[in-house]
């Protein structure tokens, strides 16, 4: 029962998450200039937190509920 | 996206200097290090709090999952202030957080005087300043914390003057 809940607290959090991550995604496709310089610090962002997402749920499975 | 006339060529884009997001991200940088600071505590936290130390790194995980995605924010907020000189006209979008938008242009032609203001030591050091232009019967449109803003002056300058002189 536990586990249950903390896995759905989980997902709503991911949840909420990537909808931020997706909604910043979606700004820079449309407003971000094409000939644009910058574009590789977004992939550092990007890849860090593909990172720790993937870390975090390793975590989740790993605790003892 | 922006929509360019017919014969309109974008001749600079300009975001802040960096450092207009150099503080926002000290103070992530910040919110980053207090989650490495506690790491060490864990083996005493676990002691005193019974707490695992496995549920321990993973609440410190999602603490630094939060965090990145403040940064980030700023990032974003700072990434998408853009000033786009064209041929033609000159653009100003405003980004204020993540879905407050605000755009704002007026034509080359309408440019009257251009000022450059270096407001600071900083600014001297650093090479930014503001772009202050007086438009025709407008108020005047302020560019602040520009890099290069000589090559932005002149070229501004340059153009509005050509767009002067067009034949009818």
């Amino acid at each position: 029962m536990g586990f249950i809940v903390a896995l759905v607290i989980y997902i709503l959090f991911l949840a909420v998450y990537w909808a931020v991550v997706l909604s910043i995604l979606w700004h820079v496709k449309q407003y971000s200039m094409p000939q644009d310089s910058y574009k590789w610090i977004l992939w550092i962002f990007l890849v860090t937190i593909a990172v720790l997402n993937i870390i975090s749920l390793a975590l989740f499975f790993s605790l003892k509920l | 996206m922006i929509h360019l006339l017919p014969n309109e060529q974008i001749l600079m884009v300009l975001h802040r200097h960096w450092i207009a997001i150099f503080w926002r991200f000290l103070i992530g940088a910040v919110l980053l290090i207090f989650a490495l600071l506690a790491i060490p505590y864990f083996p005493f936290l676990e002691s005193v709090l019974g707490i695992p130390q496995i549920a321990l790194w993973f609440f410190a995980l999602i603490y630094l999952m939060a965090a990145v995605l403040v940064i980030f924010v700023f990032w974003i907020d700072y990434y998408l202030d853009i000033w786009i000189i064209t041929s033609e006209r000159i653009i100003d979008i405003d980004q204020k957080g993540l879905f407050n938008r605000e755009i704002s242009e007026f034509m080359l032609e309408r440019v009257q005087d251009v000022t450059i203001e270096i407001p600071n030591i900083m600014a001297t050091f650093l090479k930014y300043g503001n772009i202050i232009i007086q438009t025709a019967g407008e108020q005047s449109f302020k560019i602040e914390q520009a890099p290069n803003v000589y090559g932005a002056k002149n070229l501004i300058l340059d153009y509005a003057k050509k767009q002067n002189v067009r034949p009818l």
